[in-house]
């Protein structure tokens, strides 16, 4: 079966430091490294284990389902996703930049500040940090004197995204868009956090031809 | 003791030169590391040494030394050290100062971004002068205990026969241990490292039970309570750093931790300094035995007729 992996750059495993060979298949032994097999990810799992390369792995059975993963005790990389490099994964953290802002857009609208979120929702229609952080101010203080915290704190999201977007990790990018949307004051979803798992991972599939 | 201890504690009673450097061998280059970290001189260091080793052997010729050589000869060092006031207890007591976002802040307990963690200079290396500076900025009972466990690589069962900290307690004083020793070497190296760790000192000339925890919890509840993994904060991983480099962490918590890595250059400074941190106390260099003392105790097993 065929699966995905996320490697640092050079096809390297980021916590064991462990180097692939493509193409070569590789058994988990009894050794510090490989105990618990080797993991990797469904498209659903993506958004949560970004990191600098992308691979398409291929597990032996048993494949093991775990939270967020798949464990396989033997696996080999195969091919190297050419479309996730670092002007994808900018796009990307944009992407996600942009979902925080909506998150914050939604929020005001629903405390009913719609002028303040009309003014977010104009800035954002392309990234620039600068003015994320003033709108998302005065929208921070609007919501303030109303008393709504949500949206009080989804604006503070949106200074956040401006600040750390293309100067973090996408893996924060990512995390952030969720955490934003899971300090929604709406409850019309079971879990917003894991909605916008599942966006950021059709996002992946969608740009990057995962199918 | 390993069978191959008891072997040469045999031989040793046979008056068999060899299996007494076996024993040096073997043991004196991680006691040396303990006694020069602990005392508060290095010939301070160097004397309590060459006196547990004849109360080792003394023991091992008498046949009261049944097993556990190696636990026996670093129990002798710290008792040596502790009955003629050699130990040098550590800096005095400071409050602890923490480096997170309050609860009140919506990243509560995410590094604080003006004393947040910064990666060491590229090259940085970690002699033995640096790491005994770093040492001595512990509290005696962490630096021994650190250097039990991570320098000489004893086990927790073990680590407790030779200093009065339970192995279930191990854990979390280890942690406090490696935070300690972590910012000191962060002090050393960048001046910043007050803010990114504690350093209590137990009272010149007491006991060496660890200084107690400021009612910090175990991480490790906290971090199991989160329903998903999706909101450890820095301060969780600052406080479970030693489990992870251990191995320890359950696999859900371990995915928890690295998905975090994966998103928090701070934390990837700071695990990164640990990393090399301990790293360094393992490849800390020891000198042999003075001839001299070597000979001192050739005569303990082949006594002058």
């Amino acid at each position: 079966m065929f699966y995905w992996k996320f490697l640092r750059p050079g096809a390297v495993s980021p916590f064991t430091g462990f180097a692939w060979e493509p193409g070569r298949w590789v058994a988990a032994d009894s050794s510090a490294q490989c105990q618990s097999g080797f993991h990797a990810c469904r498209v659903s799992d993506l958004p949560y284990w970004l990191n600098a390369e992308l691979w398409r792995i291929e597990l032996a059975d048993p494949v093991a389902v775990g939270t967020h993963k798949v464990v396989s005790p033997q696996a080999r990389v195969t091919t190297q996703v050419a479309g996730w490099d670092q002007l994808a994964a900018g796009a990307f953290a944009r992407a996600c930049a942009t979902r925080v802002l909506g998150h914050a857009v939604d929020e005001l609208s629903q405390c009913g500040l719609e002028d303040m979120a009309g003014r977010l929702a104009g800035a954002g229609a392309a990234f620039q940090p600068a003015e994320w952080t003033a709108v998302a101010g005065r929208c921070a203080d609007a919501a303030d004197a109303r008393g709504a915290w949500h949206a009080r704190k989804l604006c503070g999201y949106v200074q956040d995204a401006a600040a750390t977007t293309g100067r973090y990790p996408a893996a924060f990018a990512a995390y952030l868009a969720a955490r934003a949307a899971s300090h929604r004051s709406s409850a019309t979803l079971a879990d917003r956090y894991l909605d916008e798992r599942d966006w950021q991972a059709q996002w992946l599939a969608g740009n990057l031809a995962l199918g | 003791m390993t069978a191959a201890d008891g072997s040469r504690c045999d031989r040793v009673r046979r008056a068999d030169v060899s299996a007494l450097d076996e024993l040096l061998a073997r043991h004196h280059p991680g006691a040396q590391v303990l006694a020069r970290a602990a005392a508060v001189t290095e010939s301070a260091a160097d004397e309590s040494l060459e006196q547990a080793w004849e109360l080792l052997v003394a023991g091992i010729i008498g046949r009261t030394v049944t097993d556990g050589t190696r636990s026996v000869l670093l129990s002798h060092l710290m008792t040596t050290l502790a009955e003629r006031r050699r130990l040098d207890p550590g800096p005095a007591a400071a409050a602890p100062r923490r480096a997170f976002y309050p609860p009140d802040d919506r990243w509560a307990g995410w590094w604080d971004d003006e004393q947040a963690p910064r990666e060491w200079p590229p090259g940085t290396t970690l002699p033995w002068t640096r790491v005994a500076r770093a040492l001595r900025e512990v509290p005696v009972g962490l630096r021994v205990l650190l250097i039990l466990r991570d320098a000489i690589a004893l086990a927790a069962q073990e680590a407790e026969s030779v200093i009065p900290v339970p192995a279930a307690r191990q854990p979390e004083v280890l942690d406090d241990a490696r935070r300690s020793y972590v910012a000191a070497l962060d002090e050393q190296l960048t001046g910043t490292g007050a803010a990114e760790g504690e350093s209590r000192a137990s009272a010149p000339g007491s006991a060496l039970d660890p200084p107690a925890r400021d009612g910090e919890a175990d991480l490790r509840p906290a971090l199991r309570a989160r329903a998903r993994i999706r909101d450890i904060s820095c301060d969780a991983v600052f406080g479970l750093v030693g489990l992870w480099l251990d191995g320890s962490l359950a696999a859900d918590e371990r995915d928890a931790y690295e998905q975090h890595l994966l998103l928090c250059p701070w934390c990837v400074a700071y695990v990164g300094k640990t990393r090399l941190a301990l790293a360094a106390l393992r490849g800390v260099p020891a000198s042999a035995p003075a001839g001299s003392f070597r000979r001192r105790l050739i005569t303990l097993i082949q006594p002058e007729p």
